[in-house]
């Protein structure tokens, strides 16, 4: 294949004790491309980022980072992949002692040798590329949600990462910000080139703006299917991905669902 | 809302193989609703093959009350095996009844009650879970003391303007809790050492008893209590809801130890401002502790003062301070790592935050004993 890959999750199982979440995951996700990880609540969507991001170990299985296991990698070599990684998480995970200001130029504090007037014009800037120029000296508390995750995503973008994550970017956003949030999501990948692993279950987002989606079955533990949105869509390979995938697009689409009965 | 209508009403007849349920009244909400457990108990208690049939009265008011006890029973009756004659009934029952099967039940859901192990499991889960425990102490004191080696050689930061903000919570805003605490105990060694010293006439010897009662105990322990409950609980409840927030696995990804960037601060702002705060409260205590002797024994200041001199030395006041390092070290390390240890929910937050209270005294406590008796064995 041409496509270089960034990420090799293999044979990747994920439990919590004795429960086993998802069972013999085995995916890439392709350089520069936009891969959604879908599925209903609770089919361990959020959990599959975590262990990505090294916040959960996998029960059985390896993820890798290029050529690098990072499963099995050290603390230092695991912190430098990272350091290449942006993460918004589900409501901005801002830090809240500090302002949005302090909050995206702490990466930059930490990791650069950037003098403090560099670091507040990369500041400035990519609180612009949110829209979010003028809001540095305010705390996350007296943000609305949707601005927290614009701020997270600037946060996020800090570093001019390689590959960015978004866990859920537009649960609890109303549709026009969650419509916002997903031109926002492609802008970025075009400027940045950067490789983005979106985990949603709001088929909206996902049918604008991924390449690829992950489908985890949420009865049968395992991965459902994979493929572009509009492929699923029309050959699902499962019953449970058709489902899943209809019923969404119904929404979206403005359609009706099949029966008028509240469901 | 209250619905007005005649009081609801529901009886039971057996006729051979069906089970009559008679229903009639106001069946609502908000209405009064008739004692079923007889019913139930009956239809439980049935054997062979049942039917089960309603009878409506004319005038019938209901809502999901009538149609939830509805409900109850064909799940009952479908555990047992029995019919159940829903068809009759009105529409809009029936549609009340839909709509508690359109969702289906989750199979694994009804696991969860039945799983209770037997006691010997029960006790064995429970030592690992304490063993368990007090690694995951030992592995944070580790984590926290590598994290301060690395601090004073230079290869950590701290952030100051977090570190100055602490500090300043943590002990001037404490000022007048601690005050008010130790001037109350000072006052009360005072007043039962000086009840009791009466007796043998010797009220001169309550400064003894006040000295060395303060410097050596009461000072530290009282301030580290106070600050367990103030600033150890405060630590916790912090911690815990950046830690709902995610606001901790966002550090970890970037790279940045939360323990230098949340704990240490803390650390260090506590490990530095409780022996001021012991020594503000030691002050105090031995000072109420005058005012009470002079005013209620008459013993007057400079015989006071004299006579503790006499006998409350140096390293009293020494061992006291010692203590109250110990003591700050202790209640943040409770209240970091029970705020790191916070599981999800709001809840969550309010027990991690009992949690490090309860920690923090119990270590304070333990620790004050220990220190006692090796300082007995030394002879300080």
């Amino acid at each position: 294949m041409a496509e270089k890959i960034q990420i090799k999750v293999d044979n990747l199982t994920m439990a919590y004790g004795s429960f086993v979440l998802q069972r013999d995951l085995n995916f890439d996700v392709r350089k520069g491309e936009i891969l959604a990880i879908m599925g209903p609540s609770g089919c361990g969507k959020s959990s599959l980022l975590k262990h990505m991001l090294g916040l959960l170990e996998p029960a059985q299985g390896k993820i890798h980072y290029g050529n690098v296991s990072f499963t099995d990698a050290r603390r230092k070599v695991r912190q430098s992949i990272l350091r290449r990684c942006g993460v918004l998480y589900q409501n901005g995970a801002l830090w809240s002692t500090m302002t949005v200001g302090e909050n995206v130029a702490l990466p930059l504090q930490e990791f650069t040798s950037l003098g403090k007037d560099r670091i507040a014009e990369i500041v400035d800037f990519k609180l612009s590329v949110v829209g979010l120029k003028g809001f540095e000296s305010y705390f996350p508390s007296e943000l609305s949600g949707g601005m927290r995750k614009r701020a997270g995503l600037a946060r996020a973008i800090a570093l001019d990462p390689d590959i960015l994550f978004f866990d859920e970017p537009s649960a609890g956003l109303d549709p026009v910000s969650s419509r916002n949030l997903d031109e926002l999501i492609l802008e970025t990948r075009k400027s940045l080139g950067a490789t983005i692993v979106l985990v949603s279950h709001e088929l909206p987002s996902i049918f604008t703006v991924a390449d690829r989606a992950v489908y985890l079955d949420a009865t049968e533990r395992r991965m459902g299917g994979i493929g572009s949105p509009h492929e699923l869509l029309q050959n699902p390979p499962s019953p449970a991905v058709h489902a899943f995938l209809t019923r969404n697009h119904s929404e979206r689409t403005g359609e009706k669902p099949s029966s008028n009965s509240p469901s | 809302m209250l619905v007005k209508g005649r009081k609801a009403q529901a009886g039971i007849l057996e006729e051979g193989n069906a089970l009559l349920i008679n229903l009639g009244g106001s069946w609502c909400i908000g209405s009064q609703l008739p004692d079923t457990r007889g019913i139930v108990r009956q239809i439980e208690a049935a054997e062979g093959e049942k039917e089960i049939r309603f009878l409506l009265e004319q005038g019938i008011q209901y809502d999901t009350a009538l149609a939830s006890f509805i409900f109850r029973l064909a799940r009952i009756a479908r555990e047992k095996g029995f019919t159940i004659e829903l068809d009759p009934l009105p529409e809009q029952l029936k549609r009340l009844l839909e709509l508690g099967r359109k969702v289906p039940e989750k199979e694994d859901a009804a696991k969860k009650t039945g799983d209770s192990a037997s006691w010997i499991a029960q006790l064995g889960s429970e030592v690992i879970r304490r063993i368990y425990g007090m690694l995951e102490i030992a592995t944070f004191t580790g984590e926290w003391v590598l994290a301060f080696i690395k601090l004073v050689s230079g290869k950590a930061r701290l952030r100051w303007e977090d570190f100055w903000h602490i500090l300043r919570t943590v002990s001037l805003d404490a000022l007048p809790i601690v005050a008010l605490i130790s001037f109350l105990v000072g006052a009360i060694i005072s007043f039962l050492g000086a009840v009791t010293l009466k007796q043998f006439g010797a009220e001169f010897a309550v400064s003894y008893l006040v000295g060395y009662g303060i410097l050596r105990e009461m000072g530290a322990i009282m301030t580290g209590i106070i600050l367990a409950g103030r600033t150890g609980a405060a630590f916790a409840a912090q911690i815990g809801s950046m830690k709902i927030n995610e606001e901790i696995d966002a550090l970890r990804t970037l790279g940045i130890s939360p323990i230098e960037f949340i704990v240490l601060p803390r650390l260090l702002a506590l490990f530095l401002m409780m022996p001021l705060l012991t020594l503000y409260s030691n002050v105090i205590g031995i000072l109420s502790g005058w005012v009470v002797a002079e005013g209620l024994m008459g013993v007057p200041g400079p015989v006071f003062f004299s006579e503790m001199q006499s006998v409350v030395g140096l390293e009293d006041f020494l061992l006291g301070i010692f203590k109250s390092f110990v003591f700050g070290i202790l209640v943040a390390t409770a209240g970091c790592l029970r705020g790191l240890q916070c599981g999800s929910g709001a809840g969550a937050v309010g027990i991690a935050t009992t949690r490090a209270v309860v920690a923090g005294i119990t270590l304070i406590v333990f620790s004050n004993a220990v220190i006692d008796w090796a300082a007995a064995t030394l002879g300080v």
